[in-house]
C-alpha cells in the first residue's frame, strides 16, 4: 500500500474513533428555560383512535385559548409500557416531558421515581383548587399520602355489569332489577345458558384486573399491609381470604360448566360478542360502552356486585392522570404545566371527553354543563356516573399501590387461569402470592 | 392374454390420479390458510365497521368503501410517515447492504490476518438482545442532538452483522480462479465487485436487499423512541395510534394495516423474479 493511502486511511480511522468516542460524553445538562416569554410545554400521552382526536382537539382549545402564552405540544408515545420505556430513558439524557399522561397501574412506578412534583404542591397555593370537584374514590386514589394529589386524574374508567336485554327477557328475567352480588349473576348467568344456550357470562381476563376488583367489591385488601398506602411500601399480595376464595370458586364453576366465555387475553372479541348477542352478562370496563352497545339501548349497564357484605365495600377506579415533571423544568414550566392539567379538569372539558371516549368525568360539577346533561340522559351513563359518585374511598376501594403492580398482574391472571380450567382454588393462589411476594421484593429491592 | 396388462395400468392410472387430486387439495387448503389473512386485511380495509362486526357476513367484500381509508388519514399525518417510512427504509438497506459488501469482501479477498477471530466477533453481536442496547442507544442519540430527527431511525442500524455474514458466506464460495483472472487482468477493487463478484452472488444481494429492506420498513419500537412529532414518524408507528383497545375501530385498523403492507408484498413479489433468474445467471460456464 502507497504512504498515501495509508496516510489517508489512518486519518479517516481516526476521525472515526474520535466521533465514536464523542457519544462517551457526558449528556449536557437541560437548561431551564427564561422564566419571562412564551413557554411551550411537551406532553406525551398514550391516546388512540378517537380519544386522541378528541385530545388533539382539547390542545388546540387550551393553545388557543392561552394565545401564545403557553403552547402545548402533544405527542402519541405508543402504548403505557412504551411512553414508561422511553420516560426511563428520557430521565437518563435529561430530556423528561413537561406533563406525563400515566396510567393508573403505574401510580406506584412514578412516585417511586421521585421525577415528578405532587400536584398538592400547586393546588396548596392555588385558592381557585377546590378537593370537592373530585368524585372521593378518585381523590383517595391519586392521594400521595398526606391529604393532597400526587397527579391531576384525568381518565377515569370502573368496571360495571352489562345485561344483554334481549337474552335475560328471553330467560325470563327482568334486566330492569338487574343483580347486585355476585351470587345473583351466577345464577342469572345459569338460567340464561340453559333457557337461550348463549353464553351467560363473561369477564375481562387479559389480566388480573377483574380479581383485584372483585376483591374490592367484597372490602378486601389486594396488597398487604395496608394495600401498600400506609407509611410502608407493599411487600406481599393477597389472594386466599374467604371472600377470595368464594368468589374464585364461583366462577370456577361458571367456566367449567360452560356457562361462560373464557376470552383469555382477548378483550375486544369479548365486546364484540357481547355487542353481537352472544353473551348475556358481562363484567368489564365502562369505557367499553361505546363498542358494547353501540345503539345505547340493547343493554342495561348496572353496578358492579358485590362479592360480600362489607362496608369497606367499593370498586377500584382505572383510567390515567396527568404528572408534571421536575428536575429539568424550571418554575414556570412547571406552573404552565399546572395551568395546563387544571384547564383538563376543568367540568366543561371533563364533560367533552367522557362523551367522546367512553371515560367517565372526573369533574363531579361535568354532569351539570350542558353535555354532561345529555350524556346522564341516557340511564346507562346515569348509572356509571353514580356508581363513580357513591363508591365509598376505603383502603380496600382505594386500590392496591405497588410499582411492581405491572409485573404482578400476569402471574395473577396465569394462576386464575388454571383455576378455571379446574385446578385447587386455594393451593393454586397461594403459590401465585409466594410468587408475588419475589417479585415485590425485587422490585422493592431495585427501587430503593 | 391381453386383460392381464391393462389391469395394473388402470390401477396406476387411478393411483396417480387420486395422488394428484390429493395433492391439489393439500395445496388449496395450504393456499387459502395462508392467504386468508391477506385477503381479510384488504377485504377489511375497504368494508364498513359495522359489517365487520358482524362476523362471518363481514367476509363477503359486498359493501366497498373507501371511508376506513379516509379517516385514517385524518387521525394521523398518513402520507408524510409514509414517505419518512420509504426514505429510512431506502437509506438504511442502502447502508447495509454497501456495508455488508465492503466488509465482506475486506474478510474474505483481501489477504487480512485474523478475519476468522474479526468475524467470530461480529457475529457474537447478533447475540445481544436488542432490548439491552435500548437505553443506551436512546443516551448516545440523544447526546448527538438527533432526538426526533429522521436519521436518528437509521443510522444506528447502519452496518448489519447479518448483511456482512451472509455476503461472507457467499463470497467465501467465490471461484478462486476468477479472483486470479480478474487480478491478472489488472482490474480494481471496485471494478472487480461491480463485474464480476455482484453478478454471481446475485442470489445472495436479492435476498440481503429483501431482508434489510422488511426489517426497516418494519421497524416500530426504535422509531417510537426516538421520534416525537407526527411529522417525522413512520408509517408503522402511525398505524399504531389508530387502534384503541376498547373502542376499536376495525376497519380504520385494517386499513393502516392494509397501507402498512401492501409496499412490502409488491417488493417482495417483484423480487421473487429476480431471486428465480438470478440462480441460474451465476453458473460457471
Amino acid at each position: 500500500m502507497s504512504l498515501r493511502t495509508r496516510a489517508s486511511l489512518a486519518a479517516t480511522a481516526a476521525v472515526t474513533l474520535v466521533l465514536a468516542l464523542s457519544a462517551c460524553a457526558a449528556p449536557g445538562d437541560a437548561q431551564p428555560s427564561a422564566a419571562s416569554g412564551p413557554i411551550t410545554l411537551t406532553f406525551w400521552h398514550e391516546m388512540t383512535g378517537p380519544a386522541a382526536t378528541e385530545l388533539d382537539a382539547l390542545v388546540s382549545q387550551f393553545n388557543e385559548r392561552e394565545a401564545g402564552a403557553i403552547t402545548v405540544e402533544a405527542s402519541y408515545q405508543g402504548s403505557y409500557a412504551d411512553a414508561q420505556t422511553k420516560y426511563t430513558a428520557a430521565v437518563q439524557s435529561g430530556s423528561t416531558p413537561d406533563v406525563l399522561m400515566m396510567n393508573d397501574t403505574s401510580t406506584g412506578f412514578l412516585l417511586d421515581s421521585k421525577k415528578t412534583v405532587p400536584l398538592s404542591s400547586f393546588t396548596d397555593a392555588d385558592p381557585s383548587f377546590s378537593a370537592d370537584s373530585f368524585p372521593p374514590i378518585v381523590r383517595s386514589y391519586y392521594d400521595d399520602g398526606s391529604g393532597g394529589l400526587a397527579a391531576m386524574p384525568f381518565s377515569v374508567s370502573q368496571p360495571v355489569l352489562y345485561v344483554d336485554r334481549a337474552l335475560a327477557t328471553h330467560a325470563g328475567l327482568n334486566p330492569d332489577t338487574p343483580p347486585t352480588t355476585l351470587a345473583e349473576i351466577s345464577s342469572w348467568a345459569e338460567k340464561i345458558h340453559a333457557v337461550t344456550g348463549a353464553y351467560g357470562f363473561s369477564m375481562n381476563m387479559a389480566d388480573s384486573w377483574m380479581l383485584e376488583e372483585m376483591s374490592a367489591a367484597g372490602g378486601e385488601l389486594f396488597c398487604t399491609p395496608d394495600n401498600g398506602r400506609g407509611s410502608d411500601r407493599a411487600t406481599g399480595l393477597q389472594l386466599t381470604s374467604p371472600t377470595q376464595v368464594g368468589f374464585m370458586t364461583t366462577l370456577q364453576k361458571l367456566f367449567l360448566d360452560g356457562t361462560a366465555l373464557n376470552p383469555g387475553t382477548d378483550n375486544s372479541a369479548m365486546v364484540s360478542a357481547f355487542a353481537t348477542g352472544k353473551v348475556g352478562l358481562m363484567l368489564t370496563s365502562s369505557g367499553a360502552y361505546t363498542t358494547a352497545d353501540p345503539q345505547k339501548t340493547a343493554s342495561k349497564v348496572a353496578a358492579f356486585p358485590r362479592t360480600s357484605n362489607s362496608a369497606d365495600a367499593g370498586v377500584v377506579i382505572g383510567g390515567n392522570a396527568l404528572w408534571i415533571s421536575g428536575d429539568g423544568h424550571s418554575s414556570a414550566q412547571q406552573s404552565a404545566a399546572y395551568a395546563f392539567v387544571s384547564f383538563l379538569h376543568s367540568a366543561d372539558v371533563q364533560a367533552a371527553w367522557a362523551n367522546a371516549t367512553g371515560y367517565l368525568a372526573s369533574h363531579t360539577g361535568a354532569g351539570a354543563t350542558a353535555i354532561g346533561a345529555q350524556m346522564l340522559a341516557d340511564p346507562n351513563a346515569e348509572a356509571m356516573a353514580d356508581q363513580l359518585a357513591n363508591t365509598p374511598a376505603t383502603t380496600a376501594s382505594a386500590g392496591c399501590r405497588t410499582g411492581a403492580l405491572p409485573a404482578l398482574r400476569p402471574t395473577v391472571i396465569g394462576a386464575f387461569t388454571k383455576v378455571v380450567e379446574g385446578a385447587d382454588v386455594t393451593d393454586t393462589m397461594r403459590d401465585a402470592e409466594n410468587q408475588a411476594a419475589q417479585q415485590i421484593t425485587a422490585y422493592n429491592q431495585a427501587a430503593g | 392374454m391381453a386383460l392381464a396388462p391393462a389391469a395394473p395400468r388402470r390401477r396406476t392410472t387411478l393411483g396417480r390420479r387420486v395422488r394428484s387430486t390429493l395433492l391439489a387439495a393439500w395445496l388449496v387448503a395450504a393456499v387459502v390458510v395462508v392467504c386468508f389473512p391477506l385477503y381479510y386485511i384488504l377485504e377489511g380495509a375497504l368494508t364498513p365497521t359495522e359489517w365487520l362486526n358482524q362476523g362471518l357476513a363481514g367476509l363477503v367484500p359486498v359493501h366497498l368503501t373507501l371511508d376506513n381509508i379516509i379517516r385514517a388519514t385524518q387521525v394521523i399525518p398518513l402520507g408524510q410517515q409514509f414517505a419518512n417510512s420509504v426514505v429510512v427504509t431506502l437509506c438504511q438497506t442502502l447502508l447495509q447492504v454497501t456495508i455488508g459488501i465492503a466488509s465482506a469482501y475486506a474478510l474474505v479477498f483481501c489477504g487480512l490476518k485474523h478475519t476468522r477471530a474479526l468475524f467470530l466477533v461480529l457475529l457474537s453481536s447478533i447475540m445481544v438482545p436488542a432490548e439491552t442496547t435500548l437505553i443506551a442507544n436512546y443516551l448516545t442519540v440523544s447526546s448527538w442532538h438527533l432526538i426526533d430527527t429522521l436519521p436518528a431511525v437509521f443510522l444506528p442500524f447502519a452496518a448489519s452483522a447479518l448483511s456482512i455474514f451472509l455476503f461472507r458466506q457467499a463470497f467465501l464460495s467465490f471461484p478462486g480462479e476468477l479472483r486470479d483472472a480478474a487480478l491478472l487482468d489488472g482490474a480494481g477493487h471496485l471494478r472487480f465487485i461491480r463485474s464480476m463478484l455482484l453478478p454471481v452472488v446475485r442470489p445472495t444481494l436479492i435476498s440481503v436487499t429483501l431482508v434489510s429492506a422488511t426489517a426497516a420498513w418494519n421497524g416500530f419500537f426504535w422509531p417510537l423512541l426516538v421520534t416525537n412529532s407526527p411529522e417525522n414518524r413512520t408509517v408503522q408507528v402511525g398505524i399504531a395510534q389508530l387502534s384503541n383497545v376498547e373502542a376499536t375501530d376495525v376497519g380504520v385498523v385494517l386499513a393502516g394495516a392494509a397501507l402498512v403492507t401492501l409496499p412490502v408484498l409488491l417488493v417482495v413479489l417483484l423480487a421473487q423474479r429476480f431471486l428465480a433468474d438470478g440462480l441460474t445467471a451465476g453458473a460457471l460456464k
